[in-house]
């Protein structure tokens, strides 16, 4: 839209510190942006050794190219292309491990995390559904994974990291409506999946 | 919407909740840190030796031009001595010196004063040239591996590499 103010960029100050070589402004970026690269990387790897080892490799690229990121952007969206481009690559590259994923060790943390309970608690209406919700969970990364790399991609982003269309479209560099028809696309994937579970 | 897809991307919506164990993110900083220092260290002598001839020149002022102007002077020369000796290699240079020549190598008198090695007819032979003596020219001609004896004075040229080279010996 013509005339519509951008929003600043808030890393724009730290980018620059960093760009002249101040690592310790790098480092701030890597603090702020980590956790939720980690879970658009995770969710489309299901592995956290290969999540660590791609998030290492992200922030190193970044770090590298950094000189060549011109602003066009937000660093958000210029880091997020960066995520998924490589982590897309890399999927491609190694075979589909479903058995390896490594969602016990987190589901542990997500049993715990108060913010989930209550979450849960509200979300469910009776005791045998909550008892349930681990199940389902389990049943849903399955789908997830069953889902194309392309497909679990915006679905990550959009229902999982609660990312508008616009900027799926800008990070993946495909139209909004592309990423709208991948949207439904997957979801009817999954609700196939889950379709034997839910009856 | 469907309840069923409502129902699904609640459930996606927590996975968001998800997260690793306490204290992962510190360390990954920590793992991060140590591998640019470990790629910096094993940064190639090339790039840093840009990176500092960079430095040196930025810091010289106006003097850079001049410094800058006899590097570039020096490739030119280079590039124009390059493109009038054709690109030939120095065996190249040696072999159409040959051909030219007319397989001669020496045509003017040899000051010899120590047994010189020859060969003719395939074998090896010791001789002595006295003073004043004619040229010494390519010897067992008919031999595909031409054998040459090279008595230029203090000068040894390599004709080609199919040429056997027989110096003086002292």
């Amino acid at each position: 839209m013509e005339g519509k103010k951008r929003k600043p960029d808030v890393d724009k100050e730290l980018v620059e510190r960093a760009k002249t070589g101040d690592t310790a402004a790098f480092d701030e970026l890597v603090i702020k942006h980590s956790p939720k690269l980690y879970g658009l990387v995770y969710h489309m790897t299901a592995n956290h050794d290969d999540t660590n080892d791609l998030l290492q490799d992200v922030f190193a690229k970044a770090y590298r190219s950094l000189k060549r990121f011109q602003g066009k952007s937000s660093f958000y969206t210029w880091i997020y292309s960066i995520a998924t481009n490589m982590s897309l690559n890399f999927l491609k590259k190694r075979n589909r491990r479903k058995g390896q994923m490594s969602l016990d060790d987190l589901d542990r943390q997500v049993e715990h995390d108060k913010e989930l309970i209550e979450a849960t608690m509200k979300s469910t209406s009776n005791p045998v559904r909550e008892a349930n919700l681990h199940e389902l969970q389990k049943r849903l990364n399955d789908a997830m994974m069953e889902l194309s790399d392309d497909h679990r991609a915006v679905v990550t982003m959009f229902d999982i990291q609660g990312m508008p269309h616009a900027e799926i479209s800008k990070i993946l560099g495909v139209s909004e409506g592309t990423v709208r028809s991948r949207l439904f696309y997957a979801h009817r994937q999954l609700q196939n999946f889950l379709e034997e579970f839910r009856r | 919407m469907s309840e069923e897809l409502s129902e699904i991307q609640k459930l996606l919506r927590l996975k968001r909740y998800e997260k690793p164990r306490d204290g992962y993110f510190e360390d990954f900083l920590t793992e991060f840190q140590s591998r640019q220092r470990s790629e910096l260290l094993r940064r190639s002598a090339r790039s840093l030796l840009m990176e500092r001839m960079g430095t040196y020149f930025s810091g010289l002022g106006r003097q850079r031009w001049f410094y800058g102007a006899g590097l570039a002077y020096a490739t030119v020369m280079l590039g124009v001595f390059t493109w009038r000796s054709g690109g030939e290699s120095p065996e190249q240079m040696a072999e159409k010196a040959v051909n030219e020549s007319g397989g001669v190598l020496w045509s003017g008198d040899v000051e010899l004063t120590a047994p010189v090695r020859y060969v003719e007819g395939g074998a090896m032979n010791v001789g002595m040239f006295g003073q004043g003596n004619g040229p010494v020219v390519n010897l067992d001609a008919q031999s595909p591996r031409r054998r040459v004896v090279l008595p230029a004075p203090n000068r040894i040229l390599p004709v080609s590499l199919s040429d056997e080279v027989i110096t003086r010996e002292y």
